[in-house]
């Protein structure tokens, strides 16, 4: 072992830059976590600032919209969670079944497309199509006869559009990596089914889903770290008072807090908490998928 | 062997280069140093109007403008402004660095959280507040006492309020950077093609109001035989509602003095309640957009800008901006501003937030802080007074630039636009246009253009012209047609605090009540709630702070 890594020591070097990069712009700013036990005064700095302990914490549990953050927070991306990796995956499974490359490709490029966009621009979008009285679908739900549904006024489904257009954006990205998940499957596998006489759906369930489990397992444990964020951007970007009940989420309250009110104490406390059930999150996931999977990454 | 010299080839490679990466951060951190240069030449000369020999030089940060260009050699550092504040007083100025007005408060408050700041800036009333905490700012009161009668003039034009605010226990710690609250309050601005063919004249009461709103929304005043136009525009932050509340004698998110002669928050009275009662009627009649929940100001100038509303409250500003755009699209199209109305008999009053834009302040210890006040003097004579053409193109307009953006200090008269309409009018009448400044002469031309048949010069005459806005403002002026603020300091503790949670009911509450997702009895319920959240705490924050102003 200590031999390799001498002999192997340019290769090392080359990791160099990265690492710098990273203690430079990720462990450094880490220390910017002393705010949260501070009054923070940017004049005064992270020195000169008073120390207040716990109070930061104590002052966010004490907000009477917590609870409601916090569940629609979860509930959220909960549902983000799960719809990420469904629909993925059965996209990835069924564009591996077509024949037709170029057909192929082109759904592959258009269903990769959205996620370049910036929620900046799809808000704008979004919020033209989804119109009541203009928008597209609702002219489209008016063919068959359903009244106009305000789908970014009302709280009943505020979060489904929110899920959904997400979805709708990022899906063309993971299905990209399940499909070179794919290829990496042995096709003599195939081969020897077909000569069993398996059909196709049992080709998949007993070739492809165990072949392609690592890599889920391994995009599970990897968002399960982001329970806590729903998606600042793009909530930000289409909520609106009225939906306050059930879109506004931890990012966007500690916005308003942070950056508006300028209050950078409690917001950095509430990241920190953020990022402390995160670590357990993951640690905890890790832990199961090593577990059950037999998988782990390190 | 030749593997190994491989890798060692890329190993240094690699060394070099993220050693250069270094070096490169090294320097960049190294060369903006402004205690250096601020320290270095001291001036013996120090009285205010005369020159400093050898020249000073003040660091700064510089806000730059979208619509600057520099003459070719011309930098931010070395323009018409910065030759003639170094021929005239002796002052250079260097500039740290310059970011555009979207980065800027990012910027500098990642500038205040290094320590690090120039000899003055531009603050935001919050930075302002942290810098005088921090005791970074150097007591401005000796200077400003000195300072030219021109300048406390311009200071003061608004009322003593910026300067008040400018001031913490008893030391003036900035210059205003005073702007034009006053002037830019709200008025209606009326579709008046409209309002002939629904066959009503001008509002002169809140119910005419009503009235025209209603007409706009059912008699298909846009002629295409759908019912698809509304009466009132209303946006999702009620930015576009500031008007109509005070015509209810109802101020929203100011604070005012109550009959016991305490300050009270606003938008928690029983008149907004009526406000917000009379909106919910309109929404339900569905004279206000339904989808205005979603829509932000600009999604709003959208409908207005196609056609689809008729009456929207909004500053004298707007003829240019977004109406000119109607007009533009619309042959037929025709607006003119208002003053707002009264639901009763006392005539109504316009809200206005203190006058200041943010706060020039300099920092502790800089040597010559008399030399802002002379630059000001400087900017007020180029940019106020000036009548000569050649000195008008040289410092505020060549015909493609705005020159004027240039400048390194600044500050706003509060009624400029208003007594210059009324200059450039009488020019109109008489033909003589020997008292008008360069600036004047701009409009004076503009608003001819448009006489002459020049529609994309419309929104020039909508403001300036003989029924402009800004004669709405100078009605206003003359009536003294405003209530101000009282709160006129930055941000208190407990304030910042809780604003985020009371904020959030306020818009909440509003938004459903308009919408009539709640009755209007909600509103008792909110501002129990807005109390109870930290609204009775804040409040005394409040009154202890007017108490010992």
């Amino acid at each position: 072992m200590k031999r390799s890594t001498l002999s192997n020591w340019p290769l090392h070097l080359l990791l160099l830059p990265a690492v710098i990069l990273l203690l430079v712009y990720c462990y450094g700013p880490m220390f910017g976590i002393v705010i949260a036990f501070q009054k923070f005064i940017p004049a005064k700095g992270f020195l000169g600032s008073d120390w207040i302990g716990f109070d930061n914490f104590r002052y966010i549990l004490s907000l009477s919209d917590m609870r409601e953050i916090m569940w629609n927070t979860v509930y959220i991306s909960v549902m983000k969670i799960i719809a990420g990796v469904v629909v993925p995956l059965t996209v990835s499974l069924l564009l591996n079944e077509i024949r037709h490359r170029l057909f192929k490709r082109g759904v592959q490029t258009l269903i990769y497309l959205p996620h370049f966009l910036s929620w900046v621009i799809l808000g704008g979008i979004l919020v033209d199509i989804l119109s009541p009285s203009t928008g597209i679908v609702n002219a489209f739900l008016g063919l068959f006869g359903i009244n106009p549904v305000y789908f970014l006024g009302e709280n009943s489904w505020f979060p489904y559009v929110l899920v959904i257009s997400d979805i709708w954006k990022e899906f063309g990205f993971s299905t990209i990596i399940y499909l070179a998940a794919l290829t990496g499957i042995n096709p003599s596998l195939y081969e020897a089914a077909v000569m069993d006489g398996a059909s196709r759906i049992k080709q998949i369930w007993h070739i492809t889903l165990p072949g392609i489990r690592t890599i889920v397992v391994l995009l599970m444990t990897l968002s399960l770290g982001n329970v806590l964020n729903a998606g600042f951007e793009q909530v930000f970007n289409l909520y609106s008072p009225q939906v306050y009940d059930s879109g506004d989420i931890i990012d966007t309250y500690v916005y308003r807090m942070g950056l508006i009110s300028a209050q950078y104490g409690p917001a950095t406390a509430i990241g920190l908490f953020k990022s402390v059930i995160s670590l357990v999150l993951i640690s905890t996931t890790y832990y199961l998928a090593y577990k059950f999977a037999k998988y782990r990454i390190f | 062997m030749k593997r190994k010299f491989t890798g060692i080839l890329i190993g240094a490679i690699i060394a070099t280069l993220s050693l250069a990466a270094c070096a490169n951060n090294s320097n960049d951190k190294a060369s903006p140093s402004p205690s250096q240069t601020s320290d270095a030449p001291a001036s013996p000369t120090g009285s205010t109007g005369g020159k400093y020999d050898p020249p000073i030089t003040l660091t700064t940060v510089n806000q730059s403008h979208p619509t600057v260009k520099y003459a070719d050699g011309d930098t931010v550092d070395n323009n018409p402004w910065t030759r003639e504040y170094e021929d005239r007083y002796g002052i250079k100025i260097k500039s740290l660095w310059s970011v555009d007005a979207t980065q800027w408060e990012q910027k500098t408050n990642l500038m205040i959280a290094t320590g690090d700041i120039p000899d003055f800036f531009q603050a935001t009333p919050v930075q302002f507040k942290q810098l005088a905490e921090a005791d970074l700012l150097h007591d401005l009161s000796a200077a400003y006492d000195s300072a030219p009668e021109r300048v406390k003039s311009l200071l003061n034009e608004g009322g003593s309020a910026a300067l008040d605010s400018a001031k913490i226990g008893g030391k003036l710690l900035a210059i205003p950077f005073t702007g034009t609250p006053k002037e830019g309050a709200q008025m209606i601005w009326i579709r008046t093609d409209w309002l002939k063919k629904v066959n009503l004249s001008e509002p002169k009461t809140m119910d005419d109001l009503l009235k025209i709103s209603e007409a706009f929304t059912t008699q298909d005043p846009d002629g295409n035989n759908k019912n698809d136009t509304f009466g009132l525009a209303v946006d999702n932050a009620f930015s576009t509602l500031t008007g109509f509340f005070n015509g209810f004698h109802a101020y929203n998110n100011i604070w005012i003095k109550g009959q016991d002669g305490k300050l009270a928050y606003s938008s928690i009275q029983p008149e907004m309640k009526t406000a917000l009662g009379i909106l919910q009627e309109m929404f339900k009649n569905k004279q206000i957009d339904p989808e205005f929940g979603s829509k932000d100001f600009s999604k709003v100038i959208e409908s207005i800008v196609s056609g689809k509303i008729g009456m929207f409250f909004n500053s004298p500003f707007s003829g240019l901006y977004p109406l000119q755009q109607n007009i533009d699209q619309d042959p037929n199209a025709e607006w003119k501003a208002f003053p707002i109305v009264s639901n009763d008999a006392e005539p109504a009053k316009n809200q206005a937030a203190l006058g200041t834009i943010g706060y020039w302040v300099v920092k502790k210890g800089t040597k010559n802080p008399e030399a802002l006040f002379s630059m000001l003097d400087m900017w007020t004579e180029i940019f106020y007074e000036n009548k000569d053409p050649e000195i008008n193109s040289k410092f505020v307009n060549d015909g493609n630039t705005e020159i004027w953006q240039m400048n390194k200090i600044a500050a706003y008269r509060a009624f400029k636009n208003t007594d210059q309409r009324i200059k450039v009018i009488k020019a109109l009448d008489s033909g003589d246009t020997s008292d008008l400044t360069g600036d004047d002469m701009g409009v004076y031309d503009k608003i001819q253009k448009f006489e002459a048949g020049d529609r994309s010069l419309w929104g020039w005459n909508a403001i300036f012209g003989k029924d402009g806005s800004m004669g709405v403002t100078d009605q206003y002026r003359q009536l003294n047609a405003y209530l101000s603020d009282e709160f006129i300091t930055s941000p208190l503790t407990l304030m910042s605090e809780r604003s985020a949670d009371m904020n959030k009911i306020q818009l909440e509450t509003f938004t459903k009540i308009i919408f009539n997702a709640a009755p209007i009895d909600e509103f008792d319920k909110f501002v129990t709630e807005w109390k109870k959240r930290g609204g009775d705490a804040v409040t005394e924050e409040v009154n202890e702070w007017y108490a010992n102003r």
